[in-house]
């Protein structure tokens, strides 16, 4: 699992590339999660345009990062979700919880814009 | 067209990636649909990560996989001799996991169920676990 790690203003972007299994998992949870307090982060986007297997694992970090964004008032958004992971975001109610966008500048742009808002 | 094959590795995560890319390669002759085969793997990597996680959680054993196929349908068999399930009718539950707090979702069983065209847990506690699987592939 290749993960890279990049700040945009609060907003952490999680470029995950390879297989997300519970293994792999438990390995980029706490890099993702020390960025996200050292840095001040509010909102998370990841980005699985090449990520290209997901199981049950990748449901509980993705639940797991949604509770501790919440205590922030953040979000967290997906980007480049595959037809194969797709499955697996409607079958666990994850799209209930996790928005979703068609790039990562779209989804900095509604971060932004929930911001204005607010 | 039918061929059979059998694994037998250490319970260490590594080998959750090993476990379902050797199912992958050894179902290629079929020339299964994407999808198909994505269903596979996602099926094989749920039931030997709990065989790693819950079956053996730190103890000695070893995991066996045996994946066998007849024309277009797969059988797969992921067996542990780890503590074995007390209730299977509560594990199967979705989003009922016994391991919360190591963020565990709960939705193993449920994977397997949705991906696979049926799915049998055969559990005895303190003697082990067989998750026994069966897809039809599409043509
Ligand atoms: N091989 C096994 N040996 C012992 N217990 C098992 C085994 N497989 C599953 N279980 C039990 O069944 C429960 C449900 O399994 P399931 O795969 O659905 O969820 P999980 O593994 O807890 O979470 P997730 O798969 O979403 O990470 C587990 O929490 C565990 O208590
Ligand atoms: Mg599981």
């Amino acid at each position: 699992m290749d993960l890279k790690l990049r700040v945009a203003g609060d907003v952490l972007i999680v470029n995950l590339r390879g297989e997300l299994d519970h293994h792999s998992a438990a390995e980029i949870k706490n890099d993702i999660m020390h960025e996200y307090s050292s840095k001040l982060c509010r909102d998370i986007i990841f980005d699985f345009s090449e990520l290209y297997f997901m199981d049950s694992a990748g449901i509980g970090m993705l639940i797991g990062r949604y509770k501790q964004v919440c205590i922030n008032g953040g979000s967290v958004y997906a980007v480049g979700v595959s037809p194969v992971i797709e499955r697996i975001f409607e079958l666990s109610g994850l799209n209930k919880i996790i928005k979703r966008y068609p790039t990562v500048e779209a989804a900095v742009n509604a971060v932004n814009v929930k911001k204005e808002v607010i | 067209m039918t061929n059979e094959m059998r694994l037998e590795f250490k319970p260490l995560s590594e080998n959750e990636v090993f476990a379902r890319v050797c199912v992958a390669a050894f179902l290629l002759p079929l020339d299964p649909k994407v999808t198909d085969m994505a269903d596979i793997k996602t099926a094989v990597s749920e039931a030997v990560t709990n065989a790693i996680i819950h079956g053996y959680e730190s103890a000695e054993g070893n995991v066996e996989l045996n994946c066998r196929y007849e024309d277009n349908v797969v059988y797969i068999e992921v067996s542990d001799e780890g503590c074995g399930i007390d209730d299977i009718q509560l594990a199967k539950k979705p989003l009922y996991t016994s391991k919360p707090e190591l963020e565990r979702s709960g939705m193993g069983f449920t994977v397997m169920e949705a991906f696979m065209d049926e799915v049998e847990v055969i559990s005895e506690k303190g003697k082990g676990t067989t998750v026994k699987m069966l897809k039809r592939l599409k043509l």
